[in-house]
């Protein structure tokens, strides 16, 4: 992966700077041992790796902003670090940069029920904000598979979403607030409790900005009130297409639900092995609906879900009887992964959206380019917002399997944008699709977004080679090409 | 003179900005036009009219996905997706009787241009929330595009979060790509008269804590009764309404199960008694009677943590006092007299953790004392930074939201 030259000057000033950190964090919070390092080396896009030229474990807002401020000042490299497990590389170390860590913020600061919201730092872990709450019958909306581990700061530079986003949004519909700090060191505060900040949405432009823009050290989020009645039923199809209509017709006739997730038949039979879930074998595509809501509301929308997927030649209908079979339900499906592991070395995880209609020839396509490729691929998706996960399986140790294993999830994410969708979902550009954003965006589209990173941190020492093929000069995006006095279009009216 | 130019397609929207920025004149970005008297005053002398730039592209109802010109319309937009039984769920209000513009004129660019959003923010979230997708045009003109056609994406910065609520200062929107959901089949609403301002917050904040799922929460005034239907007591206190919406049978059985919690009296809006009951509200229907004698009176917007409305309504009726209508974490406030009572209304909000728009004012007031809550010096900055870079000739309309 072609990163970003490393600064040699900076590098030859590691132990003053190390001194100089130690200044701002004392004892332990500043890692310079290799040893230790390693553990940083990479985040959950493993195939990726590099040894940060140090680590910083700030436990304040002040001195981040001290070492922001240091490091802005020396022209040294940032890299913020959530929990490290972002799947797209986003937390990719740098050879000459120094890894600012979140994981000591790991307080939630307030619970304030009647504003429905949770001032929290942004080391607690998504999970850790529905478990202050669900005693009192609330919960916070997002869920992303790795929810357990996961940061609730990196959950708003990645503006990760979950299975039940179709719903209930991702975290940008989900958070009010962001104290961040920037390159500079500056401390800003964006939102508060209530929604819709003024001026422009820097909130907005924040959440899912990968560490780009600044770091966030306090987070607001909203919460919910719990459904009062969750039921989920499990469908089995004959062809993936009957799958896709089905999940269609559910929505066309005006239920959303909370839920609506597919598997092909390997990933299928994949997670069945695995997790016993339950699961019909002969089924060429799996659907789990959950429908959440009042206890009348759900009972209605479950007859009608079940009524559709009956139309569209379900072979196997099951409503779970009781909540243990709701969670079996799901269990086959958040085991996918692991499940994965058992029958590859290794898996990559792809992450591209396509309007839901397409699905069926997505599928074909991605069924051409694995045998094009000579590696086989197992499907899940959120099918209600048409959120693909292909998961590609390959041996890290054959350098030749590695490389078809990334150009096989290229093209998969390729024939997304081809077929009027993104390259990603909800797990981010990062390194992972990086050299990928020419193929969805043109050369202006980037120029646009990158002047919005050098309104925020104009010498891009910001996790730079992150998100953008190439980055620009600021300078030079700022120049207009356009000659004051020389008109370059003579044709057009003068005012 | 005041030139118009009212493009028909993209491209000559690039040939009118590189025209502004090679003459070095600014213009006033507009829509329909409907909300000029939104933001600080643009001292421009051409009008860059973006509702030429109309109709629908593409709707698939099973992708929840439409993609329009910028200048659609919004009763367009509406009256297509009614068709399929779909909405913006965000409930796009139509604020352009408030400034003396005819009513349903409103386009869409406009709407998510002025991030606006009526009663069932307090489910649904904000227009910002719905907007996937744009193609635009910045002051450097150049045509670029964000975001996407499908409801989630993370694909590059989200800039549809930029331009929704940029108030055309950063770039003119040519084609918007908006997330829409199915309407629900039934509306209830319960007005529960009779409660003091406190009591009528404490029950709006219980019924949005509790799981029956309100999709409207607002108090109205006793001076606001001509919004409610006749039948009610005339001296009521503060009205609470809570909507509720969905199918059949799930709006009767929460809808009942609130009035039966309260026990006491209630009164229940049918179908078209809520719908009428509501567009009031979101559109903020009371501030825009007699627009022609009220257009220059001060009209306040403040965006608070919804539990603190009570303190701040409170405050602000016993100085500088004036009307008031709450809506979720959106309270309105119009100011007795013709002043707009600046430094009071901005000290209210900002007690209680929110902020305070001067909606509505004379363009001599708003150009004095700004419009958009300050941000402190940092925010400012970096907002500065974003527009010289989206618009360094500073060609689209320049001042309205910062001086």
């Amino acid at each position: 992966m072609r990163m970003p030259e490393p600064d040699a000057a900076v590098i030859a000033a590691r132990a003053d700077l190390v001194q100089a950190l130690r200044a701002i964090v004392p004892g332990e919070g500043v890692i310079e041992e290799e040893r230790e390092l390693l553990a940083y080396e990479t985040d959950g896009l493993t195939a990726y790796r590099e040894l940060p030229m140090l680590v910083v474990l700030p436990e304040t807002t002040e001195q981040a902003a001290a070492i922001l401020k240091l490091c802005h000042g020396r022209g040294v490299k940032i890299v913020p670090r959530g929990a490290g497990t972002g799947l797209s590389g986003g937390a990719l170390p740098l050879r000459d940069g120094v890894t600012l860590g979140l994981g000591r913020f790991n307080r939630i600061l307030e619970i304030d029920y009647d504003n429905l919201c949770v001032v929290t730092q942004p080391g607690v872990t998504n999970l850790a904000i529905t478990r202050a709450v669900e005693d009192r019958g609330f919960y916070y909306a997002p869920d992303p598979s790795s929810q357990i581990a996961c940061s609730i700061g990196g959950n708003v530079a990645e503006n990760s979403g979950g299975v039940h986003c179709l719903k209930y949004g991702v975290t940008t519909n989900n958070i009010t607030g962001v104290e961040l700090v920037t390159m500079a060191g500056d401390v800003l505060r964006i939102g508060g409790r209530h929604p819709d900040p003024a001026g422009y949405d820097l909130l907005g432009v924040i959440t899912g900005s990968e560490g780009l823009l600044g770091v966030i050290t306090e987070v607001t989020v909203k919460i919910r009130p719990k459904p009062e009645c969750t039921r989920a039923a499990l469908l089995g199809f004959p062809t993936i297409r009957a799958g896709a209509t089905c999940v269609s017709r559910v929505i066309s006739e005006g239920i959303i639900p909370a839920g609506m997730e597919m598997m092909d038949k390997f990933a299928v039979e994949a997670a069945e092995a695995f997790a016993h879930a339950g699961y019909p074998l002969d089924a060429e595509s799996l659907l789990i609906v959950e429908l959440d809501g009042t206890v009348s509301e759900v009972a209605d929308g479950m007859a009608r879900v079940i009524a559709i997927a009956r139309e569209c030649d379900a072979t196997h209908v099951r409503e779970n009887a009781d909540e243990a079979e709701r969670e079996r339900f799901w269990s086959g499906r958040k085991s996918a992964f692991p499940a994965m592991g058992r029958l590859s070395p290794d898996y990559i995880c792809m992450d591209g959206t396509i309007p839901r209609g397409r699905l069926p020839d997505v599928l074909d396509g991605i069924t051409a380019l694995s045998k094009q490729h000579g590696l086989r691929v197992a499907n899940v998706f959120h099918a209600g917002d048409g959120n693909l996960h292909p998961l590609i399986l390959y041996d890290a140790n054959d350098a030749d399997q590695l490389a078809r294993a990334e150009a096989f999830g290229a093209d998969i994410l390729k024939l997304c944008v081809a077929e009027g969708g993104v390259l990603s979902g909800e797990h981010g550009i990062g390194v992972e699709k990086r050299d990928l954003m020419p193929a969805m965006f043109d050369d202006t589209d980037l120029k646009h977004q990158q002047r919005l990173k050098c309104a925020f941190d104009p010498d891009g020492l910001l996790n730079p080679g992150k998100m953008f093929p190439e980055l620009h000069r600021c300078a030079e995006l700022g120049k207009m090409h356009v000659h004051h006095g020389k008109l370059p279009f003579p044709h057009l009216p003068r005012f | 003179m005041d030139a118009q130019v009212r493009p028909a397609d993209e491209s000559e929207l690039v040939d009118a900005i590189l025209g502004l920025v090679a003459a070095r004149t600014p213009a006033q970005v507009s829509g329909a036009g409907t909300k000029r008297g939104f933001g600080r005053p643009v001292n421009a002398a051409v009008t860059l009219r973006l509702d030429g730039l109309a109709g629908i592209q593409a709707y698939a109802p099973d992708e929840l996905t439409l993609t329009c010109g910028a200048g659609t319309s919004l009763a367009t937009v509406e009256a297509h997706l009614r068709e399929h039984g779909q909405e913006l769920a965000f409930e796009p209000p139509d604020l352009g009787p408030l400034y003396g513009a005819p009513a349903g004129t409103a386009t869409i660019g406009g709407v998510l241009g002025c991030n606006l959003a009526g009663s069932r923010r307090v489910r649904a979230g904000g227009a910002r929330d719905h907007f996937l997708g744009f193609r635009a045009v910045s002051g450097r003109g150049e045509a670029f595009k964000a975001g996407g056609h499908v409801v989630k994406n993370v694909s590059g910065y989200d800039l549809c979060k930029l331009l929704a609520g940029s108030f055309g200062t950063l770039a003119a929107l040519s084609e918007v790509t908006v997330k829409v959901l199915p309407r629900g089949e039934r509306t209830a609403t319960l007005l529960l008269p009779g409660r003091t301002v406190d009591a009528a917050v404490r029950l709006l904040i219980d019924a949005w804590q509790s799981r029956i799922e309100p999709s409207g929460l607002c108090c109205v005034p006793a001076e606001l009764a001509p919004l409610l239907p006749a039948g009610l007591p005339a001296d009521a206190g503060c009205v609470a309404a809570v909507r509720f919406e969905g199918p059949e049978g799930s709006v009767r059985d929460r809808a009942g199960r609130m009035r039966d919690a309260l026990g006491g009296a209630s009164h229940e809006l049918g179908e078209a008694e809520s719908g009428a009951f509501w567009k009031a509200v979101t559109d903020a229907a009371p501030f825009a009677e007699a627009a022609a004698v009220q257009v220059a009176r001060p009209l306040w917007r403040l965006s608070l943590p919804p539990a603190s409305a009570a303190g701040v309504i409170q405050r602000l009726v016993a100085r500088p006092g004036g009307s008031w209508l709450l809506d979720g974490s959106m309270l309105w406030f119009a100011p007795v007299g013709d002043t707009s009572a600046g430094d009071l209304v901005r000290a209210a909000a900002a007690g209680a953790g929110g902020t305070a728009t001067l909606l509505r004012a004379p363009d001599s007031v708003r150009a004095a004392e700004g419009v958009f809550p300050r941000q402190g010096t940092g925010i400012e900055r970096i907002a500065a930074a974003i527009r010289s870079g989206f618009d360094p000739e500073g060609v689209l309309n320049p001042g309205r939201m910062a001086a």
